[in-house]
């Protein structure tokens, strides 16, 4: 897969080796004058400002497997569009080149396939991961470590919210990847389901959502958007979230495998069960595809489905959704089980880029692209484009907070006010959390698993290897 | 070079043959003069052979015996093989690939093998028939099971849409619900019958028309002529295509992984499925460990049923 750019990278190299010959002999003649233009790159860290080169070197050219365009993607691209634009700063200095990866959104096989590329000394020098993967990517010895390069930039460093590395760093302090989101996640509603069930506001509470669904329910539209995989497990998130102590089990003991002894879990747990029984999701509401939620919310049968503010551009502003659902549409942090004790899923990094980069030069022409992308033009750029928020603390001015996506906006505005914050189920739960939960919760739901059998077979699958 | 050999062994038939060839007839030793001919014909196959066979069984059996994540390996004896004896999903994937490969060889085989007979009699039609068996055979796993999903699915699929128009209800969902999972998985296959159909439709052409016409002199109907003569002359390509049949089922992977990822609660799992777990899970060594028992539950199937019905055998 890589051949052809290591072919191309083994040419630079000569060419390289030429070009340091004809500038050292230059620079011999000229090596009191620090404005000679050398060709040697600035010490790492050590940003280039206008991105100036020398044109007797070759640009360090790096990979990246997360650049390619996509017509489905915002997401990839946008990345491809940073590329290019950096490309064009750094031109003569450093080149991101786009590399295939083939299992670009997939889960579990992207996983194994970085995995061996990593084992190979393959990985790219940069590709976008979650959490849960740098978790195992990390254990492969593979993976740049970024501590060094925020150090020697405080201000780089210190442009980050405070935590927005907590998802991506290691046992030491190591910092393996660079997040590039950091997003607020909440619930949409369709405010003209509501009204025709007569309901006039968003439930502030658990019980109260519950009385609305069978409201909606009764009116002959579904009441939750659910796929069995991931707008589930953020209700799930969200019901364990809002409770004491929940966030401590999704920060902390979703990665162990003892789920049946924690209370809020438990509580969440049969909660979800009970709608499901009540006959207020859609009913192919296990399928673990994600379009058969979007599907009925978009297309105005659904009342409520959890999501991040992606979901805007992706599919609510989609030509399939149904004409005029955006004017219908509210978002807001989830109910509580109390009204005083509302929540939002907050995670930075479920995006984050994670460079295989070894050489000195390629890393620090990483650690460039990483300061390039976020900055904070970079970053407004992705708000706007990807609808997901960024990890670094970006002042805008009003010009710019009247671009932002009202909605996604609001959200942001409410959750500052939320008694609770937490991470999503996939945040810090084992690789195998995601088919461990596919393959349980249609059992659970339909009675076939008691609530005890349900988590305690949910953990030990999650977390361990079959055979361990 | 295939001149000499051919010389070879036309020479070896001869009664003036000497010696050398009918040493290299018997395949004791290669002569002399040949030697360097049979090596440089042999090693491109033997490099293919030991680069995509001998090297990977070796890493198989090696690892099979290990913990191994691709990272870390350490030795554990059979280990692995205990602790695939002991863990009941392991069974439950072996007892569900056993029903796949069951539902193959008693419905899906049959069915194939009656619709060839019918059609190698050329019935009106014949030809647009055989076209549209065969074009679920050419369609990838992959995209027979998506479409299949839809068919199956709760809220706009196919099936409950016709259930729904003849009375019947029509809110089921098949592939999440323990009871019938398994048997909508295994029903996606069923009417896959085109490689069926064409391989016994070429063997039913090659049966001497003249037993055919001895059978109509006696007065034998069609039915009677196909179930005495057809039927048992086709033993030989239907012990191949249970072979082939049951070893197709035994590797079942995409569809269970589109389909239902092996769940609920790992009713539809297959053992490929299982080992291909265990593999997301890191757990390479315990993974080739399931490889070798599929390996050797296929050497099984094939002594079986090469033995059971005579493969290979003149009828």
């Amino acid at each position: 897969m890589f051949t052809s750019k290591q072919s191309r990278s083994t040419a630079g190299r000569g060419a390289v080796v030429a070009g340091t010959l004809i500038a050292l002999s230059v620079g011999l003649s000229a090596c009191s004058s620090p404005e000679s233009g050398s060709s040697s790159a600035p010490a790492s860290g050590e940003s280039s400002g206008d991105g100036a080169a020398s044109s007797a070197s070759e640009p360090v050219v790096i990979t990246c497997a997360s650049c390619a365009d996509s017509p489905t993607d915002p997401f990839l691209s946008y990345n491809h569009q940073v590329m290019l634009d950096f490309n064009e700063k750094y031109k003569g200095k450093y080149e991101v080149q786009e590399v295939a990866n083939p299992l670009g959104s997939s889960g579990d096989e992207r996983l194994q396939y970085l995995t061996r590329l990593a084992q190979a000394g393959e990985l790219p020098d940069l590709v976008t991961v979650n959490p849960a993967e740098i978790a195992e990517l990390q254990t492969t010895g593979s993976l740049m470590d970024f501590k060094a390069s925020l150090d020697a930039d405080p201000d780089w460093a210190a442009s980050f919210f405070p935590g927005a590395f907590d998802a991506v760093d290691g046992a030491n302090g190591e910092v393996w990847a660079v997040p590039q989101t950091r997003d607020v996640i909440g619930i949409y509603y369709n405010k003209a389901i509501l009204a025709d069930a007569g309901i006039s506001e968003f439930p502030k509470t658990w019980d109260e959502l519950g009385a609305d669904c069978q409201k909606i329910a009764d009116s002959g539209k579904t009441c939750l958007a659910m796929d069995g995989n991931w707008t589930t497990l953020l209700t799930w998130a969200d019901l364990i979230g809002t409770q004491d102590g929940g966030a401590e089990f999704l920060t902390t003991g979703i990665s162990g495998d003892s789920y049946a002894n924690v209370p809020q879990v438990v509580k969440a747990t049969e909660t979800l069960r009970d709608w499901y029984e009540r006959g207020y999701f859609n009913s192919d509401s296990f399928t673990g595809d994600y379009q058969n939620a979007a599907t009925p919310f978009v297309h105005g049968d659904a009342a409520f489905i959890a999501n991040g503010p992606w979901m805007v551009p992706a599919d609510i502003k989609a030509d399939t959704a149904k004409a005029g659902l955006y004017d219908e549409l509210g978002y807001e942090p989830s109910p509580g089980w109390t009204a005083d004790g509302r929540g939002a899923i907050v995670v930075a990094g479920q995006g984050s880029l994670i460079s295989g980069a070894q050489s000195p030069e390629k890393q620090e022409a990483v650690t460039e692209f990483m300061k390039y992308y976020t900055s904070p033009d970079v970053m407004f750029g992705q708000t706007l484009a990807t609808g997901s928020y960024f990890p670094v603390d970006v002042t805008l001015t009003d010009e710019q907070i009247n671009q932002l996506e009202p909605l996604a906006l609001g959200l942001v505005t409410q959750a500052k006010d939320a008694t609770y914050s937490y991470p999503h189920a996939y945040f810090d739960s084992p690789a195998g959390f995601g088919a461990a939960w596919g393959n349980l919760w249609p059992a659970y739901a339909k009675g076939e698993l008691s609530t005890d059998e349900f988590l305690t077979q949910l953990g030990q699958d999650a977390a361990a290897s079959p055979g361990n | 070079m295939s001149t000499s050999i051919d010389s070879a062994t036309a020479s070896s038939e001869a009664s003036s043959q000497t010696f050398e060839t009918r040493r290299f007839r018997a395949g004791r030793r290669i002569p002399h003069g040949h030697r360097i001919d049979v090596a440089i014909s042999l090693t491109p196959s033997l490099v293919v052979f030991g680069t995509f066979f001998v090297v990977p069984a070796i890493v198989l059996f090696v690892t099979a015996l290990a913990r191994w994540n691709g990272v870390s390996y350490s030795y554990v004896g059979l280990d692995n093989f205990a602790a695939i004896i002991h863990d009941d999903t392991f069974w439950k994937a072996a007892r569900n690939t056993l029903l796949y490969a069951a539902v193959g060889v008693f419905v899906q085989l049959p069915l194939g093998i009656v619709t060839g007979m019918i059609l190698a009699q050329q019935v009106r039609g014949w030809q647009a028939f055989r076209l549209v068996l065969f074009l679920p055979f050419v369609i990838s796993g992959a995209a027979y099971a998506l479409v299949f999903s839809m068919v199956y699915n709760t809220r706009y699929g196919l099936l409950n849409e016709l259930l729904g128009a003849v009375g019947l209800p029509s809110d089921h969902d098949w592939l999440f619900d323990s009871s019938t999972a398994l048997w909508a998985v295994a029903g996606t296959s069923v009417l896959v019958l085109g490689f069926i159909v064409i391989v016994v439709m070429a063997e039913c052409a090659s049966i001497d028309r003249s037993l055919y016409e001895a059978a109509a002199l006696d007065g034998a109907s069609t039915f009677q002529t196909q179930l005495h003569i057809t039927l048992p002359l086709l033993r030989n390509v239907i012990g191949t295509l249970v072979l082939i049949t049951v070893l197709g089922y035994l590797a079942l992977f995409d569809v269970v992984f589109i389909m239902t990822g092996g769940g609920p609660n790992d009713a539809t799992l297959s053992l490929v499925l299982y080992a291909f777990r265990a593999y997301t899970h890191g757990a390479w060594g315990y993974a080739n460990a399931v490889g070798i028992v599929i390996l050797g539950l296929g050497l099984l199937i094939i002594v079986s049923v090469r033995r059971a019905f005579r493969v290979g055998e003149r009828v």
